[in-house]
């Protein structure tokens, strides 16, 4: 057995915040062998981020570091100043890479330089040595003409190209230990499918050990040897990828198992966790996971449940119930999806739509003009989820505006409702169709009240007075979930979910027939997305509503869709019922799509009877 | 690049072309020159008799062509009220402010630059708060007091610098702080801005994930970034370094163009003004015509496209 590269005991992380010290990371231990990658899986605030950024030194100022030891081969990082760490470690021994291959190198010179700077300037190899070496690893990503590429500057490569400039960069000095922060989250996911494997590959081919953090359990699946699953700064289990996957222990993962759609198998509805996660300040004795979990006892308010080992070797978790109870208390949900309204007459049809953007790069310059929406047609109709789906640009977005009114085709014409949208005064729009949008961040105002967003549309289209606006924000409150006690709170005491509910409950208000939503979970975590997808599958059956959901996420159409239409590059290459296009693709792309999608088996997804 | 250049130019010139036709109508509507040129009391006559000689009852549109075309041969018209051509005045005096206005941008570089570097590297700390602090006290005081201070200061109660004139480069001293004072907080906030901006930027990130860490990371990755924003201003405030020469050579005694435009303005020499206003706004052109080519040049973006 390869000694350990990464021996991690006790880490903790504090981060100074108004409302005193959060605990980050708390008493976190793990080791990584030689030749070994291991997943790092949880949502937002779980502390996987923190713990990369801590063995490289890259902790905000904020945030106070603290831990038995971290050996790192012959070394223990703890006791290694700040200079000797960035003289013989970082970029050295370490690499690694980051989220946002799009910003994550310097726009202002070349790859080149990019790539050489750090081994030349720790005096590891001379201009020449690195520069072959650069050339050499370039084309190990897969980059074709190498050489070329040396002379480019990052603005002149897309996305998955400067990821793979990324990993070449992070492996010039052949680290002993490469850390992956969420390499692939902001890539499409054809993009996503070669990037993990290039990862896999190079980290198998060098021998070299690899931490890969994401939110998503289908992206470790089939890239990683083990995984850990964090949440709220702890680890709450470890194994084997394929045992922690197939027989969780720890209720928390049996339940993000099944919060997480997918692509292919049965439709079931998604078992939604409850509630959201919540920082921890100062010292928690008690189970991070007991104010979400089904399962859980007076003993869990009271002390930390140790690890214990797993059903399979090698596999430990954080709870105080055995494997089998957690399996019978956290069960699956129903796998019948509610009765859909049969399908009516189409409410929206669009014919021969197209969006063409002129631009005129320089005053002297011929003018451009770009396609965005090409020649599309489609028929949604009344009571059905159409899920328009496509990679970034492929002008899904476009055209959901063009729907909504907030675009005007170049010729075309969309009919809402019978009716020429071009004829439909803004009121009557608005009360037809409704958008809700992907951040629900950036998306709400944040200087109104709750109930004022809410009620905005009815104050602009000047419906009813203040009694029935009250009574209508009251109910569609209730419809969407949300506490009456929000009413006078603003947008930034709200966490993602509850916000994106709010812009649920906004676009209700007017009782639309049509929800245009464009990505609407994408900026959520797993567990939360669940709630808000199980939320329009309610809403729709109840309202009798008709959902355009625009997504790049196949297993959110999975997941809800009745129909779809793929798009690529302005054209819609494939439109028909959910279940064909899903099962039976006719388009190359739709195929390739398909393929891309990282697979939790369906094997893996744990099940009980109904 | 050279096309880039070349788009640049014609811009620039396109700009100048619009920027004398405007100047020109403005002096020409908003102001009768042949009423200008008789003085306050004369008499019709004069008037009538003043317009005929310096061709003004032609149609203000010959006279424009007349002026421009004029000026295309170097010849800038011929000031009433120094009888001299003009082009001879502006030749004579333009060294001297170009001269203020070049030191005065180097006080503002060698002060606001560093200032503003070190602020958004500890921001948040006393060092941060004291070029703040700096910052809005140059804001606040007004370029006139801060003159007379200067001069009461280093020349009177210190004799160090000369109290006025231009006769050698110690004479500059003083005046060029002054002018360039004026400067400092706007170019010092958006170098702050600018660099606290790219140091949390993700490319700063991967640099200090590559072992960069201190002045090395800052100098070989951050300054240039930062710097991009910094020179389209700089180039602005060369401008109104010219402009703002009317104040601070007049309290200086500094013979430059500051000064000859406030003596053409209260002569009501209208030739001269005209040229001074073109000349004036000129700078502005040209500074920022310089300041996307170094743009271009220092950032492949703009270069490549």
């Amino acid at each position: 057995m390869d000694a350990a590269v990464l021996d991690v005991d006790g880490l903790t992380v504090e981060i100074d915040t108004p409302n005193g010290p959060l605990r980050a990371v708390n008493d976190l231990s793990l080791s990584l062998r030689a030749g070994r990658s291991l997943g790092i899986v949880g949502e937002s605030g779980s502390g996987k981020s923190m713990t990369a950024l801590s063995l490289m030194r890259l902790l905000p100022g904020s945030a106070r570091l603290t831990a038995n030891h971290m050996r790192f081969g012959d070394e223990d990082l703890t006791a290694l100043s700040d200079p000797d760490f960035v003289a013989r470690i970082a970029g050295q021994r370490i690499g690694m890479i980051f989220q946002e291959p799009m910003t994550s190198l310097n726009p202002v010179y070349t790859i080149g330089r990019q790539l050489t700077e750090g081994p030349v300037r720790a005096d590891l190899m001379s201009k020449a040595q690195a520069t072959a070496r650069a050339i050499e690893m370039l084309d190990r990503t897969g980059l074709p003409d190498p050489e070329a590429r040396m002379r480019q500057y990052p603005h002149q490569l897309s996305g998955g190209q400067r990821q793979r400039v990324m990993i070449a960069m992070a492996l010039m000095t052949r680290p002993d230990l490469l850390l992956a922060d969420e390499p692939t989250t902001a890539l499409d996911v054809t993009v996503q499918a070669q990037i993990l494997d290039l990862l896999r590959d190079i980290q198998r081919d060098l021998g070299m050990a690899m931490i890969l953090i994401t939110h998503d359990l289908a992206v470790v699946a089939d890239t990683v040897d083990d995984v850990v699953v964090m949440y709220r700064g702890e680890i709450v289990e470890a194994g084997p990828v394929d045992a922690v996957l197939r027989d969780p222990c720890h209720p928390y993962t049996r339940a993000l198992l099944r919060a997480a759609p997918t692509a292919f198998g049965v439709r079931r509805r998604l078992g939604a966790i409850a509630g959201q996660i919540a920082p921890v300040h100062g010292r928690l004795n008690a189970c991070v996971f007991a104010p979400r979990c089904p399962a859980v006892r007076p003993a869990c308010r009271s002390a930390r449940p140790p690890a214990r080992p797993g059903t399979a070797p090698g596999q430990s978790y954080a709870c105080v119930l055995d494997p089998n109870e957690v399996a019978q208390i956290v069960r699956a949900e129903s796998t019948l999806m509610p009765d859909s309204v049969k399908a009516g007459e189409p409410v929206i049809e669009a014919i021969d739509v197209r969006r063409v953007f002129e631009s005129r790069p320089g005053l002297m310059r011929a003018k451009r003009s770009i396609a965005a929406v090409d020649g599309v047609s489609l028929q949604v109709h009344r009571g059905e989820t159409f899920a328009l789906v496509g990679e970034s640009g492929s002008g899904k977005t476009t055209l959901s505006r063009i729907l909504l009114g907030l675009d005007a085709p170049t010729s075309g014409s969309v009919r809402i409702a019978g009716r020429d949208l071009t004829d439909l005064p803004r009121g009557e729009r608005g009360r037809l169709v409704q958008p809700v949008f992907q951040d629900p961040y950036s998306s709400l105002n944040p200087r109104r009240t709750i109930g004022s967003i809410i009620t905005r549309p009815l104050a602009i289209q000047k419906i009813g007075d203040a009694a029935s606006r009250t009574a209508r924000l009251h109910a569609v409150m209730a419809e969407v979930g949300l506490p009456e006690a929000f009413v006078h709170n603003y947008p930034s005491q709200l966490s993602g979910g509850q916000r994106q509910r709010v812009a649920i409950a906004r676009a209700l208000v007017t009782e639309p027939r049509i929800l245009v939503c464009d990505e609407p979970t994408s900026a959520l975590d797993v567990s939360v997305q669940a709630q808000i997808l199980n939320l329009l599958t309610d809403l729709k059956t109840q309202l009798g509503l008709t959902l355009f959901l625009v997504t790049h996420d196949i297993a959110v159409v999975h997941q809800m869709a009745d129909r779809v239409a793929v798009m690529k590059d302005g054209r819609i290459v494939e439109q028909d019922s959910a279940d064909r296009v899903l099962h039976t693709p006719s388009d190359p792309y739709t195929r390739a799509l398909l393929e891309a999608v990282p697979r939790l088996a369906e094997e893996r997804v744990p099940e009980t009877a109904p | 690049m050279t096309r880039y250049i070349l788009q640049r130019l014609g811009i620039a010139l396109a700009v100048a072309v619009a920027l004398s036709f405007v100047t020109f109508m403005l002096l020409n509507f908003a102001t009768d020159p042949a009423y200008a040129i008789a003085g306050e009391d004369a008499e019709q006559e004069v008037i009538e008799q003043i317009r005929e000689t310096y061709g003004l009852d032609r149609p203000v549109m010959v006279r424009y062509a007349d002026w421009a075309s004029g000026m295309l041969t170097g010849d800038f018209g011929e000031s009433y009220y120094w009888n001299k051509p003009v082009a001879a005045l502006v030749a004579d005096r333009a060294p001297v402010t170009l001269l203020l206005s070049v030191m005065g941008l180097a006080v503002t570089i060698l002060i606001a630059l560093p200032l503003g570097i070190l602020a958004a590297l500890n921001p948040n700390t006393w060092i941060d708060r004291m070029a703040l602090g700096v910052a809005v006290s140059a804001q606040a005081v007004p370029n006139f007091w801060l003159g007379l201070i200067m001069i009461i200061l280093f020349a009177v109660t210190f004799p160090i610098f000369p109290v006025s004139g231009d006769d050698s480069l110690a004479h500059f001293v003083l005046p060029a702080f002054v002018l360039g004072a004026s400067s400092v907080p706007a170019v010092m906030r958006l170098t702050r801005t600018g660099m606290i901006e790219v140091m949390e930027s993700d490319f700063i990130r991967t640099a200090r994930a590559k072992g960069f860490r201190g002045g090395d990371l800052v100098r070989r990755h951050a300054l240039r970034n930062a710097m991009l924003p910094v020179i389209s201003v700089l180039a602005v405030q060369l401008g109104h370094k010219f402009s703002g020469s009317v104040i601070t050579e007049t309290i200086f005694a500094i013979n430059g163009l500051g000064r000859l435009a406030l003596e053409s303005i209260l002569g009501s020499d209208i030739p001269t003004v005209q040229i001074l206003i073109f000349v004036f706004a000129m700078v502005f052109v040209l500074m920022n015509l310089l300041a996307d080519i170094l743009n271009a040049a220092l950032d492949p973006r703009l270069r490549l496209g």
